[in-house]
């Protein structure tokens, strides 16, 4: 475990210690607030603009922050920096470990970064109330795992680069699984079930995608998101990135290296 | 493979079993909670729809002041494109079906209609501005007052509908009794019943709508008078003069602004 531990940090670290990075979060900052400028444009939306964007934002600081374990488990592999930890007492598993929860952590504390930021703007122009932004926060920090542990399978059987676009591909499409639900509505009994339980493999990244529904709720009188579904979509994450990363490991113990 | 190895590859794939049910048991969840995911295409946006509707919206606004005055079938076309693909992005932006309609009302009251429809079923329609245009637009473009009726009475009904709502909803029903000025008469004066007390105006013009009907129902009846020789139909056309007379007199005796406002006098 202690070796576990020594990895996520060093791997934190080595993320965070990037003083532009932290520059450009606070730059991301200055863009949200900036859109509460663009009342006269939006005719009279920068309030729903300004939450739109906020939320756009933090997720697109999650999956940034993650794509990085794509990149860097084949990076280290390729330069032979993980040969020589793992020459050390250092089984594979805890090597991918250490990794997956460093970058998870370096994730989330960006993501904690610009919502925090984001819930300061939020409550100086009283476009809605910050605790209002937690739900759609949680989602996005599920997603985040979910698609660390997707990196973690990319990164350990592919190179750099096509393991980032893999990611990267699961990000962007992971949101739009649903397609293939509504075509599983659309058919017969067993084809209804191959593409459901199709659906169901998926990373479904929509399901923990509540950003658009919370701001419907702000501002246009939706039915809000109840904290039980939070709760369950959480725990599909959960359930989702352990299953996934256990793949990963699987993976990664049969690899020649 | 190492039987370590075999069974992690077991609790991989009894893993993906169980995601694969909890993800379709969510999913079913998520659509209660937010009917638009399964009644609106799927975009392939990364999940940032609701933003991009913020920026197309704003380019839309532009393209829209670059194109004034063309009413050709063409720019309906597109305004009807363009705003359906935004409203894509976001169902329940009701300022988008409500603009898009407007836009399209006078040319293609169809296409004005469908996105109108589209917001009903996507769930905006709890927004008092999506069944009253929707019920405006039927009045315009078939006349089916019956349904219209429907429309602008469940928009009277929702939170923040203005006054002027239920107005249009009571002069929907009165087309609708056109054939029978007592019973429009009625129905105005049924109307002027609900009515708060601060809402002199609405008051006002529905007394002026019962004047009006009334005045123009004895002129009918003084002109069928003149050319009737039946004496039964001269009898009834009598009785219907003086029931008239009688609502208007009801009427003239009635208050027209809240006794307790400091207007009333």
């Amino acid at each position: 475990m202690d070796n576990v531990l020594a990895i996520a940090g060093s791997t934190y670290a080595q993320h965070a210690k990037s003083k532009a990075l932290y520059l450009l979060w606070i730059l991301l900052i200055v863009l949200i607030t900036s859109a509460n400028r663009y009342d006269v444009l939006s005719i009279g939306r920068s309030k729903v603009l300004l939450v739109d964007l906020g939320l756009a934002l933090i997720s697109l600081v999650g999956a940034g922050s993650v794509l990085v374990l794509g990149f860097e488990v084949p990076r280290e592999l390729r330069q032979k920096v993980a040969e020589n930890l793992l020459s050390k007492p250092v089984g594979r598993d805890q090597y991918l470990t250490g990794k997956f929860l460093g970058t998870v952590l370096f994730a989330v504390c960006n993501i904690l970064f610009v919502a925090v930021g984001f819930a300061i703007v939020v409550l100086f122009t009283k476009d809605a109330e910050p605790q209002e932004l937690i739900i759609p926060t949680l989602g996005v920090i599920g997603m985040v795992l979910m698609l660390a542990a997707m990196g973690a399978l990319f990164g350990s059987f592919m190179g750099e680069v096509p393991a980032v676009i893999a990611t990267f591909l699961v990000f962007w499409f992971g949101h739009s699984t649903q397609v293939v639900a509504k075509m599983a509505d659309q058919t017969g009994s067993v084809a209804r079930a191959v593409l459901r339980t199709i659906y169901g493999i998926l990373p479904n990244l929509d399901l923990l995608n509540t950003r658009a529904a919370s701001s419907q709720t702000l501002f246009a009188g939706a039915a809000p998101i109840t904290a039980a579904y939070t709760i369950e979509s959480l725990g599909y994450a959960l359930l989702y990135t352990l299953v996934i990363f256990l793949a990963a490991l699987l993976v990664f113990r049969q690899r020649d290296l | 493979m190492k039987s370590g190895s075999l069974g992690l590859l077991a609790l991989v794939i009894a893993g993906l079993a169980v995601c694969s049910y909890c993800a379709n048991t969510i999913y079913d969840n998520k659509v209660t909670i937010v009917p638009s995911e399964q009644t609106m295409p799927t975009m392939f946006y990364a999940g940032m729809d609701k933003f991009l509707s913020n920026v197309s919206w704003m380019t839309l606004i532009q393209w829209e002041a670059e194109h004034t005055g063309r009413s050709d079938d063409a720019q309906m076309q597109a305004i009807s494109q363009k705003f359906n693909a935004l409203t894509n992005l976001d169902p329940r932006f009701v300022d988008a079906y409500i603009d898009g309609a407007l836009s399209l009302r006078a040319q293609r009251a169809d296409l004005a209609k469908q996105l109108l429809d589209k917001a009903e079923a996507a769930g905006a329609g709890d927004d008092w501005r999506v069944p009253f245009y929707s019920g405006m637009l039927t009045l315009q473009q078939d006349g089916d007052l019956h349904k219209a009726i429907g429309e602008l009475n469940r928009a009277r009904g929702l939170p923040n509908a203005p006054p002027y709502v239920a107005s249009e909803w009571m002069r929907a029903r009165a087309r609708e009794l056109a054939g029978d000025p007592i019973a429009v008469m009625d129905a105005w004066s049924g109307f002027i019943s609900t009515l708060r007390p601060d809402q002199t105006i609405q008051r006002r013009m529905a007394i002026g709508e019962i004047t009006d009907t009334g005045q123009q129902a004895l002129d009918d009846c003084d002109l069928q008078l003149k050319n009737e020789t039946d004496s039964k139909a001269r009898e009834q056309l009598l009785d219907k003069r003086t029931e008239l007379q009688k609502r208007m007199k009801d009427l003239s005796a009635a208050p027209t602004t809240n006794p307790s406002s400091p207007n009333a006098a």
